[in-house]
């Protein structure tokens, strides 16, 4: 970072940046912890996971207001400008990740009451990889890597492919026993969810290439979701 | 710096003193403290590698905690000591920056040390701590962007705050699983302010491990001894009910009842004479032996069972006493192990060699410094499927469970093979081909005066005695 003349200016992009990372870390520990409470049958993990969402929610506003501080005050240009922008931008996705982590947490207490059903582990699987792309695409963030942010982008792909399998699978499973339709919606809600996650820390990654580099990321988005048209065949399903 | 320069010509003696003297007294206690804790855990992870399992994460806990007993004791004596000779040392020596000292002691751990500043910048971090959680890029950054843990973020406010030292276990799941525990230490200017602080990570992934298997282990002899046991309830269960007056019944009852106890005392006494050669199994035994009358001892003992199968026992000695360097009883145990197994998993009726020679068998090269003896065990039955025999030697490894039960197998012959030989400092050699039969082959320690020479006076060589 270059120095700036007023010394509280810098200070005070620096403060904004700690505090959305803070919030990046919480978001991550929501995440693992969603995931353990699903994979393990946690009922108190995914409570208590549910009951932390709200610390998410407060730090989206203090970053909020602090930019909103900043470019009233100091009217940045430049990177200056971009690094208040990304933080705004960021935190939302930030803020829509902790939910969808709720939102698992909540399905996973709902799940525990009903028999375990052997896909979880595909799930989980799926879980860890989206823990992934969040890792990275914050720590491009703070190391001003666009190479990294690239990377990640690129990589939300492979998650895509895993919901795309998972759906098949779950749908298949729901016709060969119709038993299981009420835990394998759930489950369907879930892999939806962590897809979703991917696509938030794709949205990230290229704000952070935009933050540190100033151009959009110009290749064609990798879009590999393809359940909006998948459909499995009955009597396909069930005669396997 | 200017201390050292000065002191120099006094020797290192009064060196260490007065950079001790110019540490402030809480400052020096977390510095030894640290040193007591980091003392603590490299000796429990030296430990915890030796020994099995379970006791080992309780004794890292004791010894964590003896290490920082130590640590405070040190600290508490050097102060001591310092008290006498301070009025001296603190007139002659001028503060030094305890900052300063911390970012050259880090440099000199191996666990990952980062030093944060008062404001929880990155200071430094040591060699280890920039391989795996900071690197060089984010020196100056705030800890809580780049190691963001919410629960050890929360920890180095809570130092820095209050000066209170913390330990926090976390897990990381991605990119692996791996398990630390954080060590937040604050460091104290000379008014006892907390102006920096020291994160020390821990690994703990292999502990943790350790700590998975021997629940697995519990749930695996559970398992096994609560078999017999429900089925031992449920026949007294009849026995005491409508079996009351059918002495027919009664009697088939009881045998299988007998059965079911034999099995139970045959896993119990797996798993004591298991326990009792992993206490033992840091000493090597002393004994010479003659490899011959054990072989002789066990095919006798085997021939009731040889009988029931059909099968013949042949041995194939070597003209010339064998001698190893072994315990009998142990060894006697390996033989039978080796034999039984053979017997159950060799062909009905078949024929299971027992061949026993100085040096090692042709075929297999083992690298040795002194003599060596081997017994080889061999059958012509069902053989193993190349994939099992990595994990035979794991305790409750089974191919195939239900032939194993049947046959009266408990699923820990071939653990007490292994620990017996690796006691022995010997090797355990198994190679098997699917429906062409096994061979294990066990290399043991020859005395020194054996291997060279024969009966005849002729010289034999280590590596191979022809047949």
């Amino acid at each position: 970072m270059t120095e700036h003349t007023v010394k509280a200016y810098g200070h005070e992009l620096e403060e904004l940046s700690t505090k959305l990372m803070q919030m990046g870390g919480l978001a991550e520990a929501q995440l693992a912890a969603a995931i353990e409470a699903l994979s393990k049958r946690d009922n108190a993990l995914a409570e208590r996971t549910v009951a932390a969402d709200a610390q998410i929610d407060d730090f989206e506003h203090e970053v909020e207001d602090q930019a909103v501080r900043l470019l009233a005050l100091r009217q940045p240009l430049g990177s200056d400008l971009r690094e208040v922008l990304a933080a705004i931008k960021i935190c939302s996705d930030i803020e829509r990740i902790g939910d969808l982590a709720k939102n698992l947490s909540k399905r996973a207490l709902v799940l525990n009451r009903e028999r375990p059903v052997p896909l979880t582990q595909g799930l989980s699987r799926m879980g860890l990889f989206g823990l992934r792309l969040l890792k990275d695409v914050l720590d491009a963030y703070i190391r001003k890597d666009a190479a990294l942010a690239l990377a990640v982008w690129r990589s939300d792909e492979e998650l895509d492919e895993l919901y795309n399998s998972l759906f098949r699978e779950l749908l298949t499973y729901m016709m060969e026993d119709p038993r299981t339709i009420g835990s394998c919606t759930h489950l369907l809600f879930i892999a939806k969810n962590l897809e979703r996650i991917g696509d938030h820390a794709t949205n990230i990654a290229e704000t952070v290439h935009f933050m540190v580099d100033g151009t959009y990321i110009s290749d064609q988005r990798p879009k590999g979701d393809v359940t909006s048209e998948t459909k499995v065949d009955y009597t396909l399903a069930t005669n396997q | 710096m200017e201390t050292s320069e000065k002191k120099a010509e006094h020797g290192s003696g009064s060196k260490t003193r007065s950079f001790l003297a110019g540490l402030n007294a809480q400052h020096r206690r977390d510095l030894f403290v640290l040193t007591g804790i980091s003392a603590g855990l490299v000796l429990a992870t030296g430990l915890s590698g030796a020994m099995e399992a379970g006791l080992s994460i309780l004794f890292a806990g004791v010894i964590i905690f003896a290490g920082l007993g130590v640590g405070r004791l040190a600290a508490i004596r050097t102060e001591q000591a310092l008290e006498e000779s301070e009025p001296e040392a603190e007139a002659a020596a001028p503060m030094v920056d305890p900052v300063e000292n911390a970012r050259t002691i880090i440099d000199a751990f191996p666990d990952a040390v980062v030093l944060l500043d008062r404001d929880k910048r990155i200071l430094d971090a040591n060699a280890a701590a920039r391989d795996e959680f900071v690197s060089d890029a984010v020196t100056g950054k705030v800890i809580g962007t780049v190691f963001r843990r919410p629960p050890i973020v929360e920890a180095i406010d809570d130092a820095m705050a209050h000066g209170n030292l913390r330990e926090v276990e976390f897990t990381d799941h991605v990119p692996v699983e791996r398990s630390h525990m954080a060590i937040v230490c604050p460091i104290h200017d000379h008014q006892e302010n907390p102006i920096a602080c020291v994160l020390m990570l821990r690994d703990l992934t292999a502990i943790k491990r350790s700590e998975r298997m021997r629940a697995d282990f519990v749930a695996n002899a559970s398992h096994e001894l609560r078999t017999p046991l429900s089925s031992l309830a449920g026949f007294i269960e009849t026995l005491k009910g409508h079996a009351r007056d059918d002495p027919e019944a009664q009697d088939r009852f009881l045998q299988i009842m007998h059965e079911q106890a034999g099995r139970m005392r045959r896993l119990i006494d797996d798993l004591l004479s298991l326990s009792r050669i992993e206490l033992n199994e840091h000493v090597a035994p002393s004994d010479t032996i003659d490899l011959a009358s054990v072989v002789s001892d066990v095919v006798d003992a085997a021939a009731p069972l040889a009988e029931t199968t059909g099968a013949k026992i042949e041995v194939e000695t070597f003209d010339g006493s064998v001698h190893a360097v072994g315990d009998r009883d142990e060894l006697i145990q390996v033989v039978q192990n080796l034999v039984d197994n053979a017997l159950k998993y060799g062909a009905t009726g078949g024929c299971v060699e027992i061949e026993i020679g100085r040096g090692s068998p042709a075929g297999i090269h083992h690298q040795t410094e002194g003599p060596t003896s081997f017994v080889v065990v061999r059958d012509h039955g069902v053989g193993i499927a190349r994939e099992h025999i990595p994990r035979l030697t794991e305790r409750f490894y089974r191919i195939d469970v239900k032939h194993s039960r049947e046959s009266g197998g408990t699923g820990l012959g071939l653990a007490i093979v292994k620990h017996i030989v690796s006691r022995h400092r010997g090797r355990l050699h198994i190679k098997s081909e699917e429906n062409e039969g096994s061979c294990f082959t066990v290399i043991l320690p020859a005395p020194a005066d054996q291997g060279l020479e024969d009966e005849t006076g002729k010289v034999i060589p280590f590596e191979r005695v022809a047949n």
